[in-house]
């Protein structure tokens, strides 16, 4: 009997440790990949130049993975901060999960997960759920 | 200038400002989505699509990147694109066509044009034509913004749902596309 109880208590605590984790990861908001470590670190005139120049060879290196890009911060607008480079109709934009506190002409370094870039106006590369590196 | 020197430069010049393109471009485009079933909703959002207009042939194009796309459910998201659109593989949906029913020079003057919008999406890997109708709108201080509805089916880009969650994901997807121009 007192065997039946302890096993049932298992069950249930297994059963509850489970669901509570089933609802917690469903309902798991967007997090920043600032625990993440970054395939490669460089700059932002570097990093458009690459789709810029190869695009294929530059989705199979960073798409899906996560990059550190530095640079000078061109503007923001909500969520987006786009760093700056030297032709003008390239940029890397980077989409943080909220506003961050930096402002235009900061010099950063920011993390995120990189979508690729969308190379028609110019390059411009995206990368979401930001962080700034400190 | 004499006077066949000044003929000889207008021959010149007025075909070309008579064949002058009229482009507009967008870089802050939204492309929303949204599957409704009895069981579950899922909405997802892009506000960072391009795309461009050129007036003169009526082409419009329009690019998004599917890991742009953002969910309010972590989970979601990631499914979204490791397992259905598979977005390391194939980053991009783009829709190349033409706009019909826009008269030349209709962007000048403020009012609401409805128009039909034929092309080729493509995404997954797969192209598909869609037709459907549009609205292009040109406020009263001359901006210009482009609006579209349309269906797209998953089994149609070969993006397979497995049967566990099929009935959480609805068989015809709402997409919902709106650009904001500047001329360029």
């Amino acid at each position: 009997m007192k065997r039946k109880t302890v096993l049932l208590l298992v069950v249930v605590a297994l059963g509850l440790a489970g669901g509570t984790y089933g609802v917690r990861e469903y309902f798991r908001g967007p997090e920043d990949k600032s625990s993440e470590t970054a395939v490669a670190t460089l700059t932002a005139e570097q990093l458009a130049l690459e789709f810029m120049n190869d695009e294929a060879s530059a989705t199979a290196k960073y798409v899906g993975k996560v990059v550190q890009v530095t640079g000078t911060v061109e503007r923001i607008e909500g969520k987006d901060v786009f760093l700056r480079t030297n032709a003008a109709d390239n940029v890397v934009r980077c989409t943080f999960i909220s506003k961050p506190a930096i402002k235009a002409e900061d010099i950063v370094a920011i993390k995120g997960d990189c979508g690729g870039a969308i190379v028609m106006i110019g390059a411009e590369v995206q990368l979401s759920q930001c962080a700034v590196v400190e | 200038m004499n006077t066949r020197n000044f003929i000889i430069t207008a021959a010149l010049v007025l075909p070309l400002g008579l064949t002058a393109q009229e482009r507009w471009t967008a870089r802050t485009g939204t492309v929303t989505f949204n599957s409704t079933t009895p069981l579950e909703n899922i909405d997802a959002k892009n506000t960072k699509a391009s795309s461009v207009f050129d007036a003169t042939t009526n082409d419009f194009v329009f690019v998004v990147l599917i890991r742009s796309f953002e969910f309010e459910k972590a989970l979601m998201q990631e499914h979204f694109n490791e397992n259905y659109m598979e977005s390391t593989k194939f980053p991009k949906a783009t829709f190349k066509g033409k706009v019909s029913g826009l008269k030349a020079g209709a962007l000048s003057a403020a009012g609401t044009y409805n128009v039909t919008v034929t092309g080729e999406m493509t995404m997954h890997g797969v192209t598909k034509t869609i037709t459907t109708t549009g609205v292009f709108t040109v406020d009263a201080a001359g901006k210009v913004s482009a609006s579209c509805d349309f269906l797209v089916k998953p089994e149609d880009y070969e993006i397979k749902i497995p049967g566990m969650v099929k009935d959480n994901i609805a068989k015809d997807i709402n997409v919902h596309v709106r650009m904001e121009y500047v001329r360029s």
